[in-house]
């Protein structure tokens, strides 16, 4: 399902983070992706962009590709509860998340039909 | 405690077209515990959905997906069979209801309130212990076990159908082969209460470790990866035409090289040299 543009808006960006930060502390964050708090801190809020470099870096430090940083999903993402916890919860969708994409490679390769 | 009631006679003429489309009616031949849920599931000549056992957060008990329109069933293999059963039968009924991508946490395979989960829950409960064969069975054995109120009932049932005791108490209710209250709340607070362990230990069902040669759920081990069928399949295809390298696959499956090396020892595949990968 195509959910309209394909790029986040700087507040989407910055949500997105905060949602994949799970219980590490944005301070711990920061130095992990060597910038400043309160710099950090305007990007969790939306009120400043990453450059391309701290782009790169704290899609590293939060284990996950760039582009999905700032693209939308083509398709709606799993829902969860809100009860539960956000980073093992996010692990697990990685987890899989990597695994599909294995799957779907191999697929392409050698299709499951054929 | 529940609050939803449990499902009506076209909820479960639903579940029983999906066992028989599944290949197992009521009771497959040796017993009504569905043998090889795992194979069932992936191998159903009309929709197939691959299953992947990964060690999963504590808490996290599985997840129904769906990318580029192909469904994904996950399961944490970080449990014991029962409740890994109990987890696929649930994200299968949110594919089979056409629910919504999900990622289930242990709460959820308890949610009595939310509507999909009470549905797939219901779905679960229903396409491993059907109410009619629940009843089957106890017109035969509750005689022998002191009735279908008592607690060895309640375990035995629970280690024929490869269910928790839990759900069994929940079936034996469905099912309306229990229907006195205060039994049923006495079977609660004995569950709660753990009473029913010493009972399982005392006739030798302690774990349901499901029967050797039948039962694929139980077959991986505690905390392991295991890929859908169809995937080891392929990787065997790739590896043996050298479209790509045991190091890359290992990466991508998160498996070690050296388990994936003895894979293809035993299934007889030779690797091409790297020169003959074509830069994948």
């Amino acid at each position: 399902m195509n959910v309209g543009a394909a790029y986040l808006t700087d507040e989407e960006v910055g949500a997105r983070i905060k949602g994949l930060l799970g219980q590490r502390k944005q301070a711990e964050v920061a130095r992990a992706a060597g910038m400043d708090e309160t710099a950090l801190s305007k990007v969790l809020k939306g009120t400043r962009k990453l450059t391309l470099g701290e782009l790169a870096r704290i899609a590293s430090v939060l284990s996950i590709d760039p582009g999905d940083l700032l693209m939308r999903e083509v398709e709606a993402r799993p829902m969860w509860r809100s009860d539960a916890d956000p980073a093992a919860v996010g692990e697990a969708e990685r987890a899989m998340s990597r695994a599909i994409d294995a799957y779907l490679l191999f697929d392409a390769l050698v299709p499951a039909g054929s | 405690m529940r609050v939803v009631p449990p499902p009506s006679q076209r909820d479960r003429a639903v579940m029983a077209a999906q066992r028989a489309r599944v290949g197992v009616g009521e009771e497959p031949e040796g017993g009504p515990l569905i043998p090889n849920l795992v194979s069932l599931i992936e191998q159903n000549s009309q929709d197939p959905v691959p299953i992947t056992f990964l060690p999963l957060p504590e808490g996290v008990a599985g997840a129904y997906i769906r990318r580029e329109g192909r469904p994904f069933i996950f399961v944490s293999s970080s449990t014991w069979p029962v409740r890994r059963r109990f987890t696929i039968a649930h994200e299968y009924g949110h594919h089979v209801l056409g629910h919504a991508p999900k990622i289930d946490t242990v709460d959820d395979l308890r949610d009595w309130t939310t509507q999909i989960e009470v549905e797939a829950n219901a779905f679960a409960a229903e396409f491993l212990a059907p109410a009619n064969a629940v009843r089957r069975w106890m017109a035969v054995q509750a005689a022998e076990t002191g009735g279908p109120g008592t607690l060895e009932t309640l375990v035995r049932l629970a280690h024929h159908f490869g269910i928790s005791a839990e759900s069994a108490r929940y079936r034996v209710e469905d099912a309306g082969v229990v229907t006195d209250r205060p039994t049923l709340k006495w079977l609660d607070g004995a569950i709660k209460a753990a009473e029913h362990k010493p009972v399982q230990k005392k006739l030798g069902l302690a774990e349901h470790l499901g029967s050797p040669g039948r039962d694929d759920v139980a077959e991986v081990e505690l905390g392991a990866r295991r890929q859908p069928s169809v995937v080891t399949k392929q990787v065997l295809t790739i590896a043996g035409n050298g479209l790509l390298q045991p190091e890359r696959i290992s990466e991508l499956i998160e498996v070690p090289l050296d388990a994936l090396e003895n894979l293809f020892k035993e299934r007889g595949i030779a690797v091409p040299p790297e020169d003959d990968d074509l830069g994948l």
